[in-house]
């Protein structure tokens, strides 16, 4: 991999150095709220998100299918559907992108926030090579000639750990692996220094072997472009690895924030502990029982007053199914969590908390006999 | 910890009713059909068509019953009257009620269509089940004869077998033209069934055992029916449309007896003469043909199972 | 793990002394690869397994793992026959799977089970949950005596409410389907039961569910298992034994304690090292073993050893004349003194996590 030196002749899309203590808060999410009508109703998936991003940040959403954790995101770059009904403000470098057209959008896109999704096949147009595609993101911010932005593209692809960039850069998606295609809509996202990037669930589709690669390439782009991340994953072990601070997101709603380390082993809302608890370790002897959280989230469409973790919480009393609580912070800190009884989990194991294992034995016992007999 | 332990309710998995409550499905119990039912009833076009279709098949199979006139000559009928009270849809030159003739017209072309749908879809289905399931050189071999079959221009065929026929009744031409509408609605199965077997659905029957005919039959079919029911819609319109240009040929539904197309190709000299002769019938297969696409729409629509209200 | 094809005699389990419940030799599936146009002659073929031989005995959950393409799928439908195989051989109960016709086979069936990895694929849409539980019953007929009660006890068992029993699959969640999909593999009372993937599509607190429904059934039951999985961590928390697959071939086979804490093939220890673990401390000290280049592919596998072109070992440690040896020879799977069958010439065992 060569280094990356400024060539000073080279057109200026080269970001100024950006200095590290500067705190600047680049994305502002407030009291963001989505709901989208459907034949059973309006499904609320997000219900009133707030969070800050400063430059140089990288912010873990955690959350399992239903959370609202990609929507709240989509809702930030405008590519939810028109039906989609949105109410509340994110600010995207002090500049409100919520109501704004496509045009003006289209400007901030790519530019100051910059998106990777999930699947890298799809994410790139199968019908050019990639090296297009990347100078065509650029091009579409920078009024540069289609050498300058050709440099750029084989540039940002040795930036982001892709062997023999300048032959790559000929290559059609469908020539690549998955890992390299993943590297490759993060080179896009990278191409113009965006101040925000957000990635949802970059890894999710890919082997292990390779996400390690990709999340690499992931931090190589913010360390290049200075920017803050928006990291979107139910991976708990990756959020561990590559985040600063975590936001845990259940039915439309913040449950708990914090720093990585407050969340992971300090964790003071149910829903957090009990997603901890759940996850089999490849670190511990095999004796230890999963616990899991029984039951399933709820939906989104006519949700019950009160907490939308209480139908499943073992710690739920009367003032959890009647008021939901409001995210409030633990200790007096940043740390913050949305439970009645926060005081009550301090020092919580999930071993503490959810017990059960998910099985009827009288019914097993009926089929053994039943097997008995024949 | 033991703080925990004692504020903490009893988990809700370990009673067995409370096991329930936590799997509790929130959607109200529907069966597929009236799942289908809804979603239909949801397409205002497919709607409003449904219940012209409905009207029309009312009034070419309901309406000789109640109608004073039939298609036939009558001596008693005045001859070239515009549309009036007595005759709705006037009467022709040679003494018949164009609203008898009408109807008795769409009631054969609508029982050719009927059969020939019916014929194509049975016999395409199966036949494009067997090949997209079984493959290999079976499969080949099926529809290589498709192919050809398709390759022959099938309304010259149809014209030969009909002109050799001659005294062709509704059923011979319906016959005629079911004996080459299967070849579409084949491929279309055979390629559902295609995407279909790689689903693992069929992969689990096979892992318990089930023979093939119980994979097509009980698996593959089914998950078609969908498709099988729009493509018999459609076929119907076309079927429609082919009897249409057969009788108008000469070489379809043969006098006395008549049909929609039958009335067209007498009324062609009229078209500006005596004008109902020439139009009743033509709206009839427009409406017809509309009609029967849009509830082909909206059945598409109804019956896609994608579309069902998914919980998560 | 022996080369030899005849039936396997007597190798002890650990656990009852019996022989294994399930036993492969020497499986090898290639897929042909044709050219386009009207006459499709084979032009190569995708080697997905390879020589693949391994013992499942009773009581036990054999892991098998590896990355996409490493044809851990493949093998397991291989071993049910769901699959011809392309030579090798599958003995259940002395005898041989992959001889016999599809009527010999039937009662067989009943024995070994699948579960699927996608819980909305795996159910036919178009039935009914009691309709899709009783279908095994009905196919061996087993349904007329009792039938009805047997699905009721089964969705019970797997902790769903009978009372749903006239839904659609549709109308139930991931973990749910998956329930449903682990009844119906239930109801025929089968010996073996080879899950690929099962938790994989599913969310992590619903994965627990699920997992520790399939332990309580092992132990009530006496299930064997092969838990075909991507996912280590699944893998350590379930799995007695694991066997790791890269493209076609297993690596590595020990008893679970030992592979995760002494692994001694080079890409068992890759793949230990690149999973993330759900603990930020450990996260951020961990040593990373990272492979270079993509994965070869399987229609044109590298010579001698396949993991040589991204083998860490290979590019940095190894002298010319090794390096030949990894090129020219098949490394077989055999304990070279770490105390399991490795398939590395140069295996050594590392402490990782």
């Amino acid at each position: 991999m060569t280094s990356h030196t400024s060539d000073p002749t080279a057109p200026t899309m080269v970001p100024e150095q950006v200095r590290p203590d500067d705190p600047e808060v680049l994305l502002e999410v407030e009291d963001l709220t989505v709901g989208f009508p459907t034949e059973d109703g309006l499904v609320q998936a997000v219900r009133g998100v707030s969070y800050q991003l400063r430059r140089g940040e990288a912010l873990g959403i955690v959350g399992e299918s239903g959370s609202g954790k990609s929507v709240s995101t989509l809702a930030v770059m405008g590519l939810l559907p028109k039906s989609a009904r949105i109410s509340g403000s994110a600010k995207v470098a002090g500049v409100e992108v919520l109501g704004l057209n496509d045009a003006r959008m289209s400007q901030i896109r790519g530019n100051k926030i910059a998106m990777i999704f999930q699947d890298p096949l799809t994410s790139l147009n199968p019908v050019f090579t990639v090296g297009f595609q990347i100078a065509e993101a650029v091009q579409a911010h920078n009024d540069v000639s289609d050498e300058e932005a050709h440099k750029r593209a084989v540039e940002l692809l040795d930036l982001v750990g892709i062997p023999f960039p300048e032959q790559r850069v000929h290559s059609y998606p469908h020539e690549l692996s998955g890992g390299m295609r993943q590297r490759v809509v993060i080179a896009i996202a990278m191409a113009n220094n965006p101040d925000v990037i957000i990635a949802d669930e970059p890894t999710t589709a890919l082997d292990v072997t390779v996400q390690a690669q990709v999340l690499e390439g992931l931090e190589l782009a913010r360390k290049e472009t200075g920017a803050a991340m928006v990291l979107i994953t139910h991976d708990l072990g990756v959020i561990a690895g590559h985040v600063d601070r975590v936001v845990v997101m259940y039915a439309g709603k913040l449950v708990e924030s914090g720093t990585v380390d407050e969340i992971f082993y300090t964790p003071r809302m149910p829903y957090t502990i009990g997603l901890l608890g759940s996850l089999p370790r490849m670190d511990a002897a095999r004796e230890a029982r999963l616990s899991p959280i029984l039951g399933t989230p709820p939906s989104l469409v006519n949700l019950p007053p009160g907490c939308p973790f209480a139908p499943r919480c073992p710690m739920a009393e009367q003032i959890c199914r009647e008021e939901e609580p409001a995210l409030l912070p633990v200790d007096g800190g940043p740390h913050t969590a949305a439970c009645h009884f926060t005081e009550r989990l301090r020092g919580a194991k999930p071993g503490d908390l959810f017990r059960a294992s998910y099985l009827d034995t009288q019914a097993v016992e009926a089929v053994a006999e039943l097997e008995d007999q024949s | 910890m033991s703080d925990l332990a004692r504020t903490a309710t009893p988990p809700p998995g370990t009673g067995a009713a409370a096991a329930y409550d936590a799997e509790a499905i929130t959607t109200k119990e529907r069966t597929q059909l009236q799942l289908v039912l809804i979603r239909f009833l949801r397409h205002r076009v497919a709607v409003i068509s449904l219940i012209g279709f409905l009207l029309i098949v009312a009034f070419a199979f309901l309406g000789p019953e109640l109608w004073k006139y039939d298609h036939l000559i009558h001596r008693e009928i005045p001859a070239d009257q515009p549309p009036s009270w007595g005759h709705p849809f006037g009467t022709t030159r040679a003494g018949h009620d164009y609203m008898g003739q009408i109807m008795r017209g769409t009631q054969q072309t609508l029982k050719v269509g009927f059969v020939v749908a019916i014929m194509s879809t049975v016999i395409g289905a199966v036949w494009g089940a067997i090949a997209g399931f079984y493959r290999g050189w079976l499969d080949s071999v099926m529809m290589r004869f498709v192919d050809v079959l398709f390759v022959i221009p099938q309304l010259v065929l149809v014209l030969v077998l009909a002109g050799m026929t001659r005294g062709t009744t509704w059923l011979h031409v319906a016959l005629i033209l079911g004996a080459f509408g299967w070849l579409q609605p084949a491929r279309l199965v055979r390629s559902v069934v295609l995407s279909l077997r790689e689903q693992e659905f069929i992969e689990a029957a096979k892992a318990l055992g089930a023979s093939d005919a119980r994979i097509i039959g009980r698996h593959l079919i089914p998950n078609t029916v969908g498709i099988i029911i729009v493509n018999f819609t459609l076929v119907i319109a076309v079927a429609v449309l082919v009897e249409a240009a057969l009788s108008f040929l000469g070489f379809g539904i043969q006098l006395p007896d008549t049909s929609l197309g039958l009335l067209i190709q007498s009324a062609q000299d009229a078209v500006f003469t005596r004008p109902w002769l020439f139009y009743f019938p033509g709206v009839f297969i427009i409406l017809i043909c509309l009609t029967i696409n849009f509830i082909g729409d909206g059945l598409g629509d109804a019956l896609d199972p994608k579309r069902a209200t998914v919980r998560r | 793990m022996t080369t030899t094809s005849s039936a396997p005699a007597s190798a002890a389990s650990q656990t009852t002394g019996d022989g294994p419940v399930l036993s492969a030799r020497n499986l090898v599936k290639h897929f042909p690869v044709r050219s386009k146009g009207l006459i499709k002659r084979r032009i190569g073929d995708v080697h997905a397994v390879c020589d693949v031989s391994l013992d499942l005995y009773p009581g036990e959950t054999l892991g098998l793992v590896g990355e996409s393409g490493c044809g851990k799928s493949t093998t397991a439908r291989l071993l049910l026959n769901l699959i011809p195989v392309t030579s090798g051989s599958v003995f259940y109960q002395q005898r041989d799977l992959t001889t016999m016709t599809r009527s010999q086979l039937r009662p067989i069936r009943r024995d070994l089970q699948i579960v699927f990895q996608d819980p909305f694929a795996s159910l036919d849409p178009r039935m009914t949950v009691s309709e899709i539980i009783a279908e095994p019953l009905r196919i061996h007929g087993l349904y007329a005596n009792g039938g009805r009660q047997m699905v009721r006890d089964l969705l019970r068992t797997v902790g769903l409410n009978p009372e749903h029993a006239n839904r659609y699959p549709h109308e139930f969640s991931g973990g749910q389907r998956q329930r449903i999909g682990v009844a119906r593999a239930l109801a025929l009372r089968p010996k073996v039961m080879i899950l690929d993937e099962p938790v994989s599509a599913l969310d992590v607190s619903i994965q627990a569910g699920v997992l520790n429904l399939l332990e309580d059934l092992q132990r009530e039951l006496n299930l064997a298992y092969l838990f075909v999985s991507h996912d280590l961590s699944v893998v350590r928390h379930i799995a007695g034994r694991v066997a790791v697959m890269y493209l076609g071939r297993i690596v590595e086979v020990a008893p679970t304690e030992q592979l995760f804490t002494q692994a001694a093939h080079p890409y068992t220890q890759a793949l230990i090292s690149a999973i993330p673990l759900p603990d930020p401390r450990k996260e951020r000290s961990r040593q990373r073993i990272l492979l270079t280049g993509d994965v070869p592919s399987p229609v044109n596998p590298p010579s001698g050893c396949r993991f040589r072109t991204r083998c860490p070992k290979f590019a940095n440690q190894l002298s010319e004349t090794e390096r030949q040896r990894c090129v020219e020879e098949v490394p077989a799977l055999v304990d070279r003194g770490e105390g399991h069958p490795t398939a590395c010439h140069y295996a050594e065992a590392r402490r990782l996590l």
